[in-house]
């Protein structure tokens, strides 16, 4: 059972770093899971979310575990699962609205320089966030989900 | 004055009894209760009414431990499940029930509200009940587009997505 360090690793610190837009696909991307959310080897869809920006880190600039960093432990015992940046499907068709796209944006924080959103935006870019509609991101979840199975934790949840 | 009485009834017998070896009345229940306790163990994992009644009643569960979530529960600024969205899933369960069809697993969704997973070896299928009212499901695999729709809250639409993961889930 993971139990976070109560000080933080310096690799999270910004220290004025810059953002980083780039993300290559083998990127490595960490998510912070509960034991609840695996159903027979796989994450369920209501275990993540795409009408908000769903939070994760990157692995270019941080581990596994700073996934689950908390001074007061309060994400102690849950578990991180990997994905890479390809496993993101792209594009999400409606039969009755826009095509939605998705992607990855660096949205580096103080205290989290790897703190990373998946973000949605009409198939003719806006340049901002547009929030898909109830069904497009249930697809996006349900697709994604294909990709967030056992074999992917990288630190085992116990609750 | 006439004294008051109840009329008998007769109703349906409550119990089936037999006689158990010599019906020695200084032997305790005890020295049965262990193989009793066995049988019923062994009917209870064999029957399959009985496994559906374990999985909707532990469905009931979480779903009251919903009502407990504040807002940002999972760590990621989640929603906490709203009023409506539990009497929803609620109504949905019910309808679940009675065709014998129990999810694998209820909990609350990262989207805001509760979401509801079906597994049946490779085919997978969710419901999901938002805050808003509004209730989308999907059926799903390893392979192929997964199929995904919107329904109302109503009877008629209810039915007819668990009618449809139904089918899905065992073709």
């Amino acid at each position: 059972m993971y139990i976070s360090p109560r000080e933080r690793p310096e690799r999270l610190y910004r220290r004025g770093r810059g953002i980083v837009p780039e993300f290559a696909g083998t990127e490595s991307l960490y998510l912070r899971y509960s034991s609840q959310y695996f159903l027979q080897g796989q994450l369920t869809p209501d275990a993540i979310r795409s009408q908000m920006k769903q939070s994760v880190n990157r692995g270019n600039f941080s581990e596994p575990e700073d996934v689950l960093f908390s001074e007061s432990g309060e994400y102690d015992a849950l578990g991180v699962i990997e994905f890479k940046v390809s496993d993101i499907p792209p594009r999400v068709d409606q039969p009755d609205g826009p095509a939605y796209v998705f992607f990855m944006t660096h949205q580096p924080q103080d205290t989290n320089y790897s703190h990373s959103e998946i973000w949605s935006d009409h198939e003719h870019r806006t340049g901002g966030f547009r929030r898909p509609s109830r069904t497009v991101s249930l697809e996006f979840r349900t697709l994604l989900c294909r990709s967030l199975t056992a074999e992917r934790i990288r630190i085992e949840a116990h609750r | 004055m006439p004294l008051a009485a109840h009329a008998p009834t007769h109703s349906q017998a409550l119990g089936i009894y037999r006689i158990v070896g010599r019906n020695d009345e200084a032997t305790t229940a005890s020295r049965y209760g262990a193989p009793l306790l066995g049988a019923l163990h062994d009917i209870y994992k064999q029957s399959a009414f009985w496994q559906s009644k374990l999985k909707f009643a532990e469905a009931r569960e979480h779903l009251d431990l919903t009502a407990s979530l504040n807002e940002g529960w999972n760590g990621y600024g989640a929603e906490a499940p709203s009023g409506l969205a539990r009497q929803i899933t609620a109504q949905v369960l019910g309808s679940l029930e009675q065709v014998l069809l129990p999810p694998d697993h209820l909990r609350p969704s990262a989207e805001g509200g509760i979401g509801l997973s079906f597994v049946n070896r490779d085919k997978r299928a969710v419901i999901e009940i938002y805050n808003s009212g509004e209730v989308a499901a999907a059926t799903y695999s390893n392979e192929g587009a997964p199929e995904i729709w919107e329904l109302e809250a109503s009877q008629d639409q209810i039915l007819d997505t668990i009618a449809r993961i139904r089918v899905y889930l065992t073709a």
